[in-house]
């Protein structure tokens, strides 16, 4: 061994706080101001311990004679001494040691991007211009699709002109933290982050629609939005602080998923506190599609009114409370 | 001499035209008017009035007829209201309701002293435009007299009503209506436009003043069940009666649905067709007069369905699709209800599959909190399968039992299907 190696001193978390180079030996380590590595640790002695040469490039470290000893990390017997193999843990006072040497392996690098394909696609300015486009167009397509009155050029550019600038609005919010954090903007990345979902959730309407319209039942449309509400929502986030590069990748992932949690936490209660009002009218959300009726299950009229008993027992457990 | 005769002939004639002709109003008020009183609802914590109506002494030991609907708020909640009637003395005597006749909205109630000038009840022999006279108090103004027709009974309605032509007014619910010798033609109830009353026959509070006066007639002590079982009955009846056997048939759109399915009907129809609107409606409705007054909330008895038709040149098969579910979600049921006399709705949605037709459907139920077993009922459906056009259809039943709600929906199904 011999040659060079770094002495780290470690926090709570195991994260290294300092890192000290010695290419020289002996050396020292202590608390007082002559030793290689200082240590800022009361019950750390002002020489604590000694990194010696022996024999053949043998590295070894030996206890300087400290008041409250040198420790391997989760054991209670003091060293006199012990041999610096690459990766010890030493305890000496409240403070880990760290000992590596150059040729200790250390992990891959963990990518940034990790699976944001997508993502790194939108740092071309044409593919995000693209993006933004193209959520313009479905936009305008959806209102096209939806306007059953007589309608002008204005009726139908306009919803999606006002979508486009709270977008704007939404993505200038999101450069100027982008701005604050990393000197850049990164306006139309932003932007086309948010069209994304917007993208997102207008091929989602037509699944959820279909999905009561065939099987006749609003509960699994309900869920099936809440989720892929959760999804877009999770990915904006996600996204927005992907384009941010100074997030850690769990960073971004647990504020992604707190924000969508959030945000389906909210619409659940806002949904259940208008449930609870008492309301004397009926409500229909079943959709009437042009297409595809031909694959919606049907049943007989007994079987239809036999499953409608559930009903009197909803009721008659209401009249019951 | 001349002059004498010609004078005695003229007197002659005025007398035998008195004699002949109907009294004046005013002699029909000075005769009968104190057999009338307004009757006052109160609630008992502030001892103010809550609601008033009209009522009429049918004995000489203090039993009077009236609305239910004027004394509704005693039946539903005694413990918070009370009623006593205020007659031409304006001294206040306390009542008690003794009987209700729900579906033809009548009470009988009594009060705890003599009441020597009363309407011998009896049936009357009404020849259509017959002049009679209602009295009450409209808005509490005092006592009133109006003067009127006897038009015969109404023709939309299941339970009979007499159509009067005269002014009636909130307030003079409950009062008679007299024929000018002081026999009771009918009852006050209600109005619908300028001379346009309604008056409830006189037979069933003969007959409802007449169970009160079996040996075996006990004041119930509360009467909830018996308003229930008089909604239960009339239902059995009007469902029996109604799907018996199938309706009349209209085609709609390309499809056959059921038009005027009894007399007490009364359908109507009309095309809304526009330039600037790119799709035509057919709207066709059927309905009776008939209702039952439970609350100020809450009406029951009703029946209704609905048709409209949606078809258009101009917009494509999405387009069509969002205007069709834009309809089909819009549902007005008009029956009105609080928290504490009604549920909500719960729905159950499929698609029925008919020989070639397929309507998505949706059967819609809300239970009566005090009034066990009794349900209102929406039942609507559309049709699927053409691309830019559709029908859609609603019915409403308010006050029926489950197994006649669903009676009535099976068939009303039935007679939809693909015009031949």
């Amino acid at each position: 061994m011999g040659g060079m190696i770094y002495v780290e001193i470690l926090d709570r978390r195991g994260q290294v706080e300092s890192r000290t180079r010695i290419e020289r030996f002996p050396a020292s380590v202590g608390r007082g101001y002559g030793n290689d590595v200082i240590v800022d640790d009361r019950f750390v002695s002002p020489r604590h311990l000694e990194i010696v040469e022996e024999g053949d490039d043998e590295l070894v470290i030996k206890d300087a004679g400290s008041a409250n000893g040198t420790r391997r990390v989760g054991e209670d017997e003091a060293l006199e001494s012990a041999p610096l193999r690459p990766g010890l843990l030493l305890r000496i006072g409240e403070t880990s040691l760290r000992f590596a040497t150059a040729d200790m392996a250390v992990a891959p690098a963990e990518r940034m991007f990790k699976s944001d394909g997508l993502l790194d696609k939108l740092k071309s300015a044409p593919v995000a211009l693209g993006v933004v486009l193209l959520a313009f167009a479905m936009l305008t397509a959806d209102t096209y699709l939806e306007a059953y009155y007589d309608v002008t050029w204005v009726d139908i550019a306009g919803p999606p002109v006002a979508a486009m600038v709270v977008f704007a609005l939404w993505a200038a919010l999101w450069s100027f933290v982008n701005r604050v954090l990393t000197h850049r903007f990164d306006f139309l990345r932003h932007a086309s982050l948010a069209c994304l979902a917007v993208i997102a959730m207008l091929l989602a309407e037509p699944v959820s629609e279909y999905t009561e319209f065939l099987l006749s039942s609003h509960t699994p449309r309900y869920l099936l939005e809440l989720v892929i509400l959760g999804f877009v929502l999770g990915g904006l986030i996600y996204g927005h602080l992907a384009t941010i590069p100074v997030s850690s990748l769990r960073g971004r992932k647990v504020w992604a998923t707190g924000f969508a949690i959030l945000v389906l936490a909210l619409a659940s209660l806002l949904d259940y506190s208008q449930r609870v009002d008492f309301s004397p009218g009926v409500s229909i959300t079943t959709p009437l599609k042009g297409l595809g009726s031909s694959w919606v299950s049907t049943v007989t009229p007994e079987v239809f009114f036999e499953q409608a008993q559930s009903t009197k027992e909803w009721v008659d457990s209401q009249n019951e409370k | 001499m001349r002059v004498t005769l010609l004078t005695l002939v003229a007197f002659a004639w005025a007398v035998s035209t008195m004699a002949q002709g109907p009294l004046p109003t005013e002699e029909v008020f000075r005769q009968f008017s104190d057999r009338v009183v307004k009757i006052e609802i109160q609630e008992i914590g502030s001892a103010a009035k809550a609601s008033i109506g009209s009522g009429f002494m049918v004995s000489d030991r203090g039993h009077l007829v009236t609305n239910y609907h004027v004394v509704a708020k005693v039946v539903n909640q005694p413990e918070r209201y009370d009623a006593r009637y205020i007659g031409a003395d304006d001294e206040e005597v306390p009542v008690v309701v003794l009987a209700v006749d729900v579906a033809h909205d009548l009470a009988v109630v009594k009060a705890d002293r003599a009441t020597p000038s009363y309407f011998a009840l009896a049936p009357v022999d009404t020849p259509q435009g017959l002049r009679i006279y209602s009295l009450g108090h409209p808005l509490d103004l005092g006592l009133n007299i109006v003067e009127g027709t006897y038009n015969g009974f109404l023709k939309h309605a299941f339970d009979k009503r007499i159509n009067f032509t005269g002014s009636l007014n909130p307030g003079m619910s409950g009062g008679p209506a007299i024929t000018a010798d002081g026999l009771v033609a009918g009852i006050n109830v209600a109005s619908s436009g300028e001379q346009v009353s309604f008056l409830v026959p006189v037979q069933w509070a003969i007959e409802l003043y007449q169970a009160t006066q079996s040996g075996s007639f006990e004041r119930p002590e509360s009467f909830l069940d018996i308003v229930r079982d008089q909604i239960v009955a009339r239902q059995e009846e009007l469902v029996a009666t109604l799907i018996a056997r199938p309706a009349e048939s209209v085609d709609l759109g390309g499809v056959s649905v059921p038009t005027e399915p009894a007399t007490y009907f009364n359908c109507w129809a009309d095309a809304y067709r526009e330039d600037d609107v790119p799709y035509e409606t057919v709207d066709h409705s059927c309905s009776t007069d008939d209702y039952i007054f439970l609350s100020d909330e809450l009406v029951s008895g009703q029946l209704w369905f609905y048709h409209r038709s949606l078809e258009s040149d101009e917009l494509n098969r999405f387009q069509f699709a969002s205007l069709f579910t834009s309809e089909f979600h819009q549902t007005y049921h008009g029956l009105g209800g609080g928290e504490n006399e009604v549920t909500e709705f719960r729905c159950h949605a499929d698609t029925v599959a008919r020989s070639e037709l397929r309507l998505k459907t949706i059967f819609c139920l809300r239970g009566y909190r005090k009034l066990e077993g009794l349900y209102d009922v929406v039942l609507k459906a559309a049709t699927i399968g053409r691309p830019v056009s559709g029908l859609e259809t609603v019915l409403v039943a308010s006050g029926v039992t489950f197994e006649n709600a669903r009676a009535l929906s099976e068939w009303y199904l039935e007679q939809i299907s693909w015009a031949e």
